[in-house]
């Protein structure tokens, strides 16, 4: 079966929607849009993904409460970042953004980000939500950009699932595995 | 401390100078300090009791400031004024003071003779610095318009230079069998229907030369797993419109899949297989590669026009206030959407809209700013032709015009079919606050600048007119309001720009 990847963004079928024909070129994978945040809260509710990919800058949807935090940063998706409030959501199960609990398949490690902020403005949030991949946007980019950030996620280790061990030290692949880890 | 002449002494024993709320200081005709009540000191940084001692020239920043000021007193009382008012830049301790002062000669009562001046003033360094700092700000937002006006005059002709390239492009990818001189007179289904036959003729030709030639010879052609994204292409140039529904996807996926058959047929080794098949696949793919082209370079040139829209249009907005107060003016309505429809015509054609215009009153005259006016209308007309939608594929989206006279108003009416408004927002009035995007909008407001209709109410009430908004479901759903799937359905949207009728 086809690994399952969520992209949220919602130039996806505009500007942007010269990335996907790679993706769907390939057909390694199923690529799911959803082109604001309610859409891509009931996706992630409703469904299992192998690897996410966000946008920052993300119009609410219809949901009132992504409504509303839009309209508290003067509905402006650049001041709003719901994207980073969806992130917070997931990882941090922060129930003041959105008052139900994120599924438990939701892993760092499985998720990107991709958007126009510079890795230097959202590197303390990526930081404290241990999320390392991701893909600054600007002109230069080449049209498999978001094939490359699909496969770098799924190259990422499979998460733990709840209540597994955590595999022991020493035994991890030094090419890739649990970055970080060591076997001193 | 100076010695006051007696007279001096009388007049300031008449006047209780500590209770006065305003600082209130005397000095002697050569600028001395005689005496300053409790503010005064305040400001002049003076011991709050007991004697001063000081003249009022050192606390001038201008060396003759003072002189200045007395000259000015002397003269208003010459001329029969009270006090002269004047701002006075002090500097005490270092600090940088303003005060409003009001110098007034005291004249011995004996013989008329000049014994000192009389100043009341308030400090008003602060209200001085604000000032100061909103007159910087001022001439410094003045400064940007005018740049960002620059700015967005520059990148008119830049996109003016992309949209002539991009239709050049368009010519030169054009499908031979699609030889309409107008590049815009190309209808989307027509470009689709070409997209399908190729992609369907691609297949069919792939899979000839999959089955040509003898099979040992193939492997030596491409490497097995090559063959094998041959032959996926196979599927996926069959099955595109199924296996992605998304329509903006198509195109991308298809060029990405032509792209890749090109390169795989271009290191083919010679001989190994029969040549006539893969001629008719490269030539196909290379044919799927110029349609797709061809399909994107016109949905670009369409946003590009409609970019160059809309950085008109805030071009316009933003520098208003700055360009010289244009009279107003009786105004011929036919005229005037007219112009407006000259300005929207390349939009329109790009867009595949039509424009219905009935009623054309030539009769009818507004009074008001032309330039003003004429942007509020292509500002309707702008939105009115990017929120159509295409009712089937043999119909093209349509935008209806409506200019005619109802109760001693002038009613531009534009009628569209397509995004929905929903109640919340025009009975909130969301959609005339500055930078709000329609919630239903299509392109989530990223073509736009989201003061269409602000600027358009702007210039409705400056005239004595109103916009009026009206959108309604265009068929019956049976749905409810408060079920997401109401504003998937299409609604017929009515937007109105009233205007007092200038006879």
């Amino acid at each position: 079966m086809k690994p399952k990847v969520l992209w949220v963004e919602d130039s996806a079928r505009l500007e942007l929607a010269n990335l996907c024909g790679p993706v769907f070129f390939k057909g390694t994978c199923d690529l799911t849009l959803a082109e604001d945040v309610t859409t891509a809260v009931n996706l992630i509710l409703a469904e299992r993904f192998d690897a996410m990919i966000l946008d920052v800058r993300l119009p609410p949807g219809s949901d009132l409460r992504w409504r509303k935090h839009y309209r508290r940063t003067g509905s402006n998706k650049v001041s709003a970042q719901l994207g980073l409030k969806l992130l917070y959501w997931l990882l941090e199960a922060d129930q003041a953004i959105y008052p139900a609990d994120p599924p438990d398949w939701v892993r760092p490690e499985r998720i990107g980000v991709f958007t126009v902020e510079t890795r230097h403005e959202i590197a303390p949030y990526l930081e404290e939500l241990r999320v390392t991949v991701s893909q600054e946007k600007n002109a230069d980019l080449a049209d498999t950009v978001l094939d490359e950030l699909i496969e770098r996620l799924l190259e990422q280790p499979a998460p733990l699932e709840p209540g597994e061990p955590p595999p022991p030290l020493g035994t991890l692949d030094p090419g890739g595995g649990r970055s970080g880890s060591s076997a001193s | 401390m100076v010695d006051r002449p007696d007279s001096m002494h009388d007049l300031l024993e008449r006047i209780d100078l500590m209770q006065l709320p305003i600082g209130v200081y005397v000095i002697a005709e050569d600028g001395c300090l005689l005496a300053c009540n409790r503010s005064a000191r305040e400001i002049f940084r003076l011991p709050l009791e007991g004697p001063i001692v000081g003249s009022i020239h050192d606390l001038h920043v201008d060396l003759d400031g003072h002189a200045d000021l007395v000259k000015a007193a002397l003269e208003a009382e010459a001329g029969g004024a009270g006090f002269e008012r004047s701002v006075v830049h002090f500097r005490i301790a270092g600090n940088d003071v303003f005060v409003e002062d009001c110098l007034r000669p005291l004249r011995s009562e004996g013989d008329g003779s000049l014994i000192g001046f009389v100043g009341c003033m308030v400090d008003i360094t602060d209200e001085h610095d604000a000032g100061e700092r909103s007159y910087a700000l001022q001439e410094k937002v003045e400064e940007l318009t005018l740049d960002i006006g620059r700015i967005l005059h520059a990148n008119t002709s830049t996109l003016l230079m992309v949209n002539q390239t991009l239709a050049a492009a368009a010519g030169a990818l054009a499908p031979s069998d699609m030889s309409e001189s107008d590049l815009d007179g190309y209808a989307t289904h027509q470009i689709d229907e070409q997209i399908e036959r190729v992609a369907h003729a691609l297949a069919q030709a792939l899979e000839r030369l999959l089955q040509s030639g003898d099979p040992d010879r193939r492997c030596e052609a491409l490497e097995p797993a090559q063959w094998r994204q041959l032959q996926d292409q196979i599927g996926l140039l069959l099955e595109y419109r199924l296996r992605i529904p998304i329509e903006e996807l198509r195109n991308p996926t298809l060029r990405t899949s032509a792209a890749a058959i090109v390169a795989l047929c271009r290191v083919v080794q010679p001989r190994r297989v029969p040549r006539e098949p893969l001629r008719d696949v490269l030539r196909l793919a290379q044919q799927l590669q110029r349609v797709v082209c061809f399909a994107d370079v016109l949905t670009t040139r369409a946003t590009v026009i409609q970019m160059d829209f809309t950085l008109r249009a805030l071009r316009d907005f933003i520098t208003a206030e700055m360009r010289p107060r244009e009279h107003r003016e009786r105004l011929g309505v036919v005229s005037l959407m007219q112009n407006a429809l000259s300005q929207l015509a390349e939009f329109a054609r790009s867009s595949h809209v039509e424009i219905h215009w009935r009623d054309r009153p030539r009769n009818l005259f507004v009074f008001g700013c032309e330039r003003d006016i004429s942007r509020a209308l292509a500002n309707l007309l702008h939105n009115a032709i990017k929120y159509s939608w295409r009712r089937d594929r043999g119909n093209p989206p349509w935008v209806s015009i409506r200019t005619e006279e109802r109760d001693s108003m002038v009613c531009f009416d534009f009628e569209s079919w397509g995004v929905p408004i929903t109640h919340d927002e025009v009975d909130r009035g969301l959609i005339y606050q500055m930078g709000y995007r329609g919630k239903w909008s299509t392109d989530r407001g990223r073509l736009g600048t989201g003061i269409g209709l602000t600027d358009t109410q702007r210039v409705a009430l400056a005239h004595g007119g109103e916009l009026i908004v009206e959108s309604q479901p265009a068929h019956l759903t049976g749905l409810r309001v408060d079920d997401d799937a109401y504003y998937r359905n299409p609604f017929l949207t009515k937007v109105t720009l009233k205007l007092p009728e200038a006879g």
